[in-house]
């Protein structure tokens, strides 16, 4: 049970916080964008690379990749002062397709073989395991409830709400955008660092712009509420797919079958969604 | 405090739009004093909005100038003449649906802080936002939501979070409209109250006959053309 429990811990937690980040960006500015998972390629092996090939302490590392998140968030947030819908989304999906890609072929990264030996965060047993996994996932969910209760986290979702109502109190628009920007890129630049020293291992194939599905999904499910219901949701969808796998037995198709199940919920919640917004000029 | 009679607080100069072919604005210029009501009418379409999202730098697609006091405030954007001090209402209430009515008042107090320093600011919700509110019946809605609000509430809220930044200058868009009764004679004397304090204001109504006996000027927007009224 305690092996399984921290399975869980090192699958669920990276995709946990790459959830809370998605939440920043959705609750707050209040477009979807598939930039994020490139964000946490481009954290995760600045750790890896920094420990591995240039000897770097962990602390060091840890913060320089955690930055980095901070700075690609910061500079794909500009995406969103110009860009809207259809545009935003092609637009970000393109920065993390063509980050992927570059993880894939640049050399220095190991390409397709990825690289190995990353230090792990705590020593590589259950229950260390288990207590760091709890750990980085209650600073997440705490920062981003601080995000939420601050007042920049309102004046961004003001302007989520209404851009024009947001404007006229002389809200800083461009300001705000630019720091969730920033905040969703360290959760992100987080996620990944904690996805490669949670097994020790990276390939480029941890960035692929469909692993977004999960933590999309639970940020969808989650309807813009509290970080505990986004972390929660996504717990619940990483148990459904263990599930499937124990029910299914045949991993081949257990993997896609739960992956199209979960598509399909979310893709009907979506339309449930939009078929009950209320209509803006009603009187 | 009444009209000071120097120079206009927040003057307009040549200021023409067109829409497609033919100007919505022609030439335009005004001029509003502090502590003055200056009332703006004409037919629907006739560019009364155009020229308060002109003002307010909502529309910069305009030719002309924009000075507040002396500086030229054509090169900024909305944000940021609010925060100087240029603030308007909308004929249709902007809200923010999930914030309460008392969030909304203090929202427009804290929204002009520097946005690195709001990102670390919990607690903010303690502001005293309301001090600044003098509009009669917004008290009764704090608690209430953005998207529960009726459209007569929405039009006192919106005002209310106008007169809540501290503007120097408030461009009002129909603040009248859809109240009736004690909330339209609140409204009112809401409006004589800011002008008594030393507020500039341009009121854009239909029926105006409740603001006439304070107003300083009244015009008509028609054909692009700003046609002074007399104020009797």
């Amino acid at each position: 049970m305690l092996d399984f429990l921290s399975y869980l811990t090192q699958i669920a937690v990276g995709s946990a916080l790459m959830a809370l980040a998605l939440s920043v960006y959705v609750d707050g500015i209040g477009y979807t964008v598939f930039h994020l998972l490139g964000v946490s390629g481009v954290s995760a092996y600045s750790y890896a690379l920094l420990t591995v090939a240039c000897g770097w302490s962990v602390p060091l590392a840890l913060s320089i990749g955690i930055l980095l998140g901070v700075v690609c968030g910061w500079l794909c947030s500009e995406c969103v002062r110009t860009l809207r819908g259809d545009g935003l989304a092609l637009a970000t999906f393109g920065i993390g397709v063509g980050t992927f890609e570059a993880l894939r072929f640049v050399r220095i990264t190991g390409g397709v073989f990825g690289l190995a030996g990353v230090p792990q965060l705590g020593v590589a047993a259950p229950v260390p395991i288990l207590a760091t996994g709890a750990v980085v996932l209650l600073v997440g969910i705490g920062a981003t409830a601080l995000w939420r209760r601050s007042l920049g986290g309102a004046i961004v979702r003001c302007v989520q709400q209404d851009e024009w109502g947001a404007l006229s109190i002389g809200a800083r628009v461009e300001g705000h955008q630019r720091l969730t920007g920033a905040f969703a890129g360290a959760l992100a630049g987080a996620s990944g660092i904690y996805a490669a020293a949670a097994t020790g291992f990276i390939e480029p194939r941890d960035f692929r712009p469909t692993n977004l599905l999960v933590p999309l999904a639970a940020t969808i499910l989650a309807c813009g509420r509290t970080p505990l219901g986004v972390v929660g949701g996504l717990f619940a969808i990483v148990l459904f797919f263990q599930a499937v796998r124990f029910i299914g037995q045949d991993p081949t198709t257990a993997g896609p079958v739960s992956e199209i199940l979960v598509a399909v919920v979310v893709g009907m919640v979506l339309v449930l969604i939009r078929l009950r917004r209320r209509p803006k000029f009603d009187g | 405090m009444g009209s000071d009679g120097a120079v206009p607080l927040l003057q307009a100069i040549d200021l023409s739009r067109h829409y497609g072919s033919g100007p919505i604005l022609n030439r335009v210029s005004i001029g509003l004093r502090s502590g003055t009501v200056t009332l703006l009418t004409g037919r629907n379409g006739s560019g009364k909005t155009t020229l308060v999202n002109c003002l307010a730098g909502f529309d910069r697609s305009y030719s002309g100038e924009v000075f507040l006091g002396e500086r030229r405030v054509d090169p900024v954007g909305p944000s940021e003449r609010a925060r100087l001090g240029i603030v308007r209402t909308f004929q249709y209430p902007h809200l923010f649906d999930d914030f309460s009515v008392r969030d909304h008042l203090t929202l427009s107090l804290l929204a002009s802080s520097p946005a690195f320093r709001s990102y670390f600011r919990q607690r903010w919700r303690s502001a005293q936002a309301e001090r600044r509110t003098t509009v009669a019946g917004v008290a009764d809605l704090y608690t209430k939501r953005g998207a529960e609000l009726s459209f007569g509430e929405m039009k006192l809220v919106n005002t209310a979070r106008a007169i809540a930044t501290g503007a120097r200058i408030l461009l009002l868009d129909e603040p009248l409209a859809s109240l009736h009764g004690e909330k339209r004679v609140a409204m009112v004397d809401t409006i004589r109250s800011l002008r008594d304090a030393g507020c500039a204001m341009l009121v854009i109504e239909h029926v105006w006959s409740d603001l006439l006996p304070m107003a300083d000027a009244a015009y008509e927007l028609e054909n692009g053309n700003l046609q002074e009224l007399p104020c009797e």
